[in-house]
């Protein structure tokens, strides 16, 4: 029985290997899903000032599509055509921007309440691929094209910031950085039981944005592969395992 | 009369006009990796005066996660591995008030992107304490695609709150993809990016984790009347 469990896993690990998408060569270390450039986010109900003043009480949404998946989920292929992976973050309330000057530099700080991330999976693809493709916020399509076909995985996003910085002449520049929490969806089993992980990655403000208004942010990003927690145990229970 | 002026009218609008390639926001590619200091003459991590004092270097070395619409034709993750540095970056100014940084940067530094044989070549591995037997050495190997002159860079980071990011000009300058970039669009790219810790996934000797895009910006748009333009040239 113990040798047919072993041969059966040892099947299942192979099988992942082989589905394995030859992008992940492309990983690296840390990272274990990268969303792609075309991640775009807006705020309701009121607009955010330039470069980036979040009016308190708005909530953040982000619209976007994954680039790459990493190891536990390399055998998700967004480069497959007849597929879309898409993502949306929501539920991430202002707390309005706080400004500091440094030197030659400006910061806008910016915190978010906890919110929430959903990662889909569809088809065909209906989402939008550029900047220049984007429709406004207001249109109906979005979220909506980028919350269809399954949710694969889902959680919270706890301690979101939003830091953008403007030195001297130079264009104005940020990043967000966030804890996620795998909580749902049908891959939840490959990330059950992990701890918080980082999201993070730039968060473009000027020059970037799509053209037909009222985004406020083009974002890249990635979630990183979440560390383990390690439970206290007795000798007992863990020869019971193998028993 | 008129017709001279309409005729210098076109003139100027055909002089001025600019590319509607250069008024979109544009990806190259885009990067996730990890940096360091070298040299790394005033010991780290401690933000000030260690990190990135004046006279060190500032280099990056990851790997290429997203191509744009002008490189995606020419690339194969298949058979090929993708690859970037970011190196020549050194440190002129430093300013450190309450937990932030600002680091600027004297002029060329560069940026590269590499295409090395996923068989039979070397995969891009970090080890620790860059320089090292493995970086940057397996992450510039195969062939250099296309690199380019790096200036302006500045560097910020705030230390209460663990994140920052950085931005600079790169013009595209060399490299054999160089000819899938028309020469009109091979200056103005903007590096930009962010550095997060602490971060377990960061190698012993890294300082943080890095994504980052070398993109081109769009140029803001002004609707004008008719009138406003012939205006221009009374």
């Amino acid at each position: 029985m113990k040798r047919t469990i072993g041969v059966a896993a040892l099947l299942g690990l192979l099988t992942t290997g082989a589905l394995a998408t030859s992008a992940q060569a492309q990983c690296g270390t840390g990272p274990m899903i990268i969303l792609n450039t075309a991640s775009f986010a807006y705020e309701t109900p009121n607009p955010v000032g330039f470069p980036y003043l979040s009016p308190a009480g708005n909530e953040l949404h982000v619209v976007g599509l994954v680039q790459l998946f990493c190891s536990p989920f390399a055998d998700q292929d967004p480069s497959d055509p007849n597929l879309e992976f898409s993502v949306y973050y929501s539920g991430l309330i202002s707390g309005g921007t706080g400004i500091n000057v440094v030197g030659s530099t400006t910061i806008y700080t910016t915190n978010y309440s906890t919110g929430s991330f959903e990662i889909w999976k569809g088809s065909p693809r209906n989402a939008y691929y550029s900047a220049a493709a984007m429709p406004p916020p207001s249109d109906p399509s979005i979220p909506t094209v980028y919350r269809d076909g399954t949710l694969i995985l889902s959680g919270t996003l706890a301690n979101f910031k939003v830091q953008v910085t403007k030195t001297g002449t130079n264009n104005p520049n940020g990043s967000h950085r966030a804890d996620a929490t795998f909580t749902g969806g049908t891959l939840y089993s490959r990330v059950q039981n992990t701890g918080p992980t980082l999201e993070q990655g730039n968060w473009c403000v000027f020059g970037c944005l799509p053209p037909a208004g009222g985004y406020s942010a083009q974002l890249d990003g990635k979630f990183d592969t979440p560390a383990t927690p390690a439970h206290s145990s007795t000798w007992g229970a863990i020869k019971l395992l193998y028993h | 009369m008129k017709r001279k002026a309409l005729l210098l009218l076109f003139t100027a609008l055909v002089a001025f006009a600019v590319p509607v390639h250069a008024q979109t926001y544009e990806l190259l590619f885009a990067f996730t990796g990890f940096d360091y200091q070298d040299p790394n003459s005033v010991p780290g991590p401690n933000p000030d005066p260690g990190y990135l004092a004046v006279g060190e270097g500032y280099k990056v070395v990851g790997f290429v996660t997203q191509f744009g619409p002008l490189l995606t034709p020419w690339v194969d993750t298949d058979t090929y591995e993708y690859t970037n540095h970011i190196f020549n970056l050194t440190v002129v100014n430093h300013v450190f008030f309450g937990g932030f940084l600002e680091a600027d940067f004297g002029p060329h530094g560069r940026g590269r992107y590499y295409r090395d044989a996923l068989s039979g070549g070397t995969p891009g591995t970090y080890g620790t304490f860059p320089p090292n037997a493995t970086s940057p050495s397996t992450f510039i190997d195969g062939s250099m695609r296309v690199g380019g002159d790096i200036n302006n860079f500045v560097l910020t980071y705030d230390f209460n709150s663990n994140q920052g990011n950085f931005n600079g000009d790169m013009n595209l300058d060399e490299g054999p993809d160089l000819i899938y970039i028309p020469t009109g669009q091979r200056s103005g790219w903007t590096l930009g990016g962010l550095a997060g810790r602490p971060n377990n996934t960061i190698p012993a000797g890294y300082d943080n984790q890095v994504t980052g895009e070398c993109k081109i910006l769009s140029t803001p748009v002004t609707h004008k009347t008719w009138g406003a333009v012939k205006a221009l040239y009374r």
